[in-house]
């Protein structure tokens, strides 16, 4: 295949930076196009730069500016791109447009969407491109910055908006929300590990235990399905934007809570329950009053259980992008082996820790 | 009872792309952990689990442990319920050792 007709999704990362369209042939030459005929103006100074990958997705900083059109001026955009290997759930990038679309309308602090392409031959997947939001998306300098109580509040206090909304009309691609989230949630898991090669007692107890501790449902709301430190920006200590609404969908709002509360996600500040910057009443308190519901910790735990047996589920998962698929990565090697974190957690939570 | 990747293909990854970082160094030193441990890592966690479910390599081992746990074995008040216990803890935490002993509270690099 000729080098200006491999797809940019495959082949950016080597080049890096991009800066000169002209020398790096179709593939630039492509998105270019794309951008003029969406904002009908004309692309100048472009340059393209990729940034820290998520582990699912890819992602690249477009700067450049636009002569006429209703975007003329200069512009910094992030696409966001599918990558090498699905994951097998989480939504397509259509999907998260239209739903970061009605969470912007809405009023949410989310990036604002701006485009969709689903033709797989500008950049060699379906993308969607964002405005940029500058600020820190890094899970461990965040939590290194040290205890923030009033990113934790304000946290809670958008997680509380997000739940409020009822956004149903706009987002009948979702799966229906279930009867049940918790049953549901459970189920999903154990058709993930019934299909796994290898035996995971630990897993099979936290399944057992999910089972016989199921809370009363709860009425699904939409939850972001991923909310956590690194996942989102926060400028000057600030939150700016929460961002990978991917996995979202329609559950019990009681599973974002633990989401962001759950070990894996505190980057080692351990004494800092929510996300690693603040304790866990503080972030509490902000949704509940935000909500206008009090939080039930038991509850709460039972999520966070099947939040570090869907947490080693996704590990199985991402050793399988490794050991099934062929991507040769070493994040996503060593994230099979944080297997026995998972577990260490599931035996802790469930009364069998030592 | 170790989880794949092994020591072994995290080094032999690591080699392959030429790689000197972090996470290269963590995938070198789980390697030389699960070296050091050897195969008896596991010796006694085995011993304890033929002696609940009869002869066989690991992989049966862990698979009649999976088929007991889904029957009840850890319930509230089974039989046997502190011994099984005991055994998945030892499990855990031989697989922390070698994979990422930080967690554990345990100072050695990386």
């Amino acid at each position: 295949m000729p080098d200006e007709q491999r797809p940019l999704t495959a082949a950016l990362s080597p080049l890096g930076r991009v800066s000169d369209p002209a020398r790096s042939g179709g593939r630039v030459r492509g998105l270019i196009d794309f951008i003029e005929v969406k904002t009908r103006g004309s692309v100048f100074d472009f340059t393209m730069t990729p940034l820290l990958n998520g582990a699912v997705l890819r992602h690249w900083l477009i700067e450049f500016g636009l002569h006429g059109g209703r975007f003329a001026g200069e512009q910094r955009w992030v696409l966001r791109a599918d990558g090498a290997t699905p994951l097998g759930f989480g939504m397509s990038r259509a999907q998260e447009f239209a739903l970061q679309r009605a969470l912007f309308a809405a009023g949410l602090r989310v990036a604002e969407p701006l485009f969709m392409c689903c033709d797989d031959s500008v950049i060699g997947a379906p993308f969607f491109a964002m405005r940029f939001v500058p600020g820190e998306t890094d899970g461990a300098a965040i939590v290194a910055a040290g205890r923030n109580d009033a990113l934790a509040a304000a946290l809670g206090s958008e997680l509380a908006r997000l739940h409020a909304h009822d956004l149903a009309a706009r987002l009948r691609f979702l799966p229906a929300p279930p009867a049940d989230p918790a049953a549901a949630r459970r189920a999903e898991l154990a058709r993930h590990l019934a299909g796994d090669v290898d035996p995971h007692p630990v897993a099979e107890w936290a399944l057992r235990w999910l089972e016989r501790h199921r809370p009363a449902p709860a009425q699904a709301v939409l939850c972001h399905g991923d909310f956590r430190t690194g996942n989102y920006l926060v400028v000057e200590g600030r939150l700016a934007a929460v961002l990978d609404w991917d996995f979202a969908g329609w559950s019990d709002p009681d599973e974002d809570i633990a989401w962001f509360c759950a070990k894996a996600w505190r980057f080692g500040a351990n004494t800092l329950d929510a996300g690693g910057i603040a304790p866990r009443a503080v972030f509490y308190r902000a949704y509940a009053a935000a909500a206008r519901r009090a939080l039930d910790p038991e509850r709460i735990r039972y999520w966070e259980v099947m939040a570090a047996l869907r947490w080693l589920v996704i590990a199985l998962q991402q050793r399988d992008r490794f050991l099934k698929h062929g991507e040769r990565s070493l994040d996503l090697a060593l994230t099979g082996r944080r297997v026995a974190e998972c577990e260490h957690e599931i035996l802790a939570l469930t009364g069998l820790g030592s | 009872m170790r989880d794949r990747p092994s020591g072994a293909e995290l080094a032999a990854l690591a080699d392959a792309l030429g790689a000197r970082d972090a996470e290269a160094a963590r995938c070198r030193a789980i390697e030389a952990r699960e070296r050091a441990a050897g195969d008896d890592a596991f010796g006694a966690i085995g011993t304890g689990l033929r002696a609940i479910y009869g002869e066989g390599d690991d992989r049966a081992l862990l698979t009649r442990l999976v088929a007991a746990i889904r029957a009840g074995a850890l319930d509230d008040g089974a039989a046997g319920r502190d011994a099984l216990a005991t055994l998945l803890r030892a499990i855990t935490r031989q697989k922390l050792r070698e994979s990422n002993p930080g967690y554990l509270g345990d100072p050695t690099p990386p």
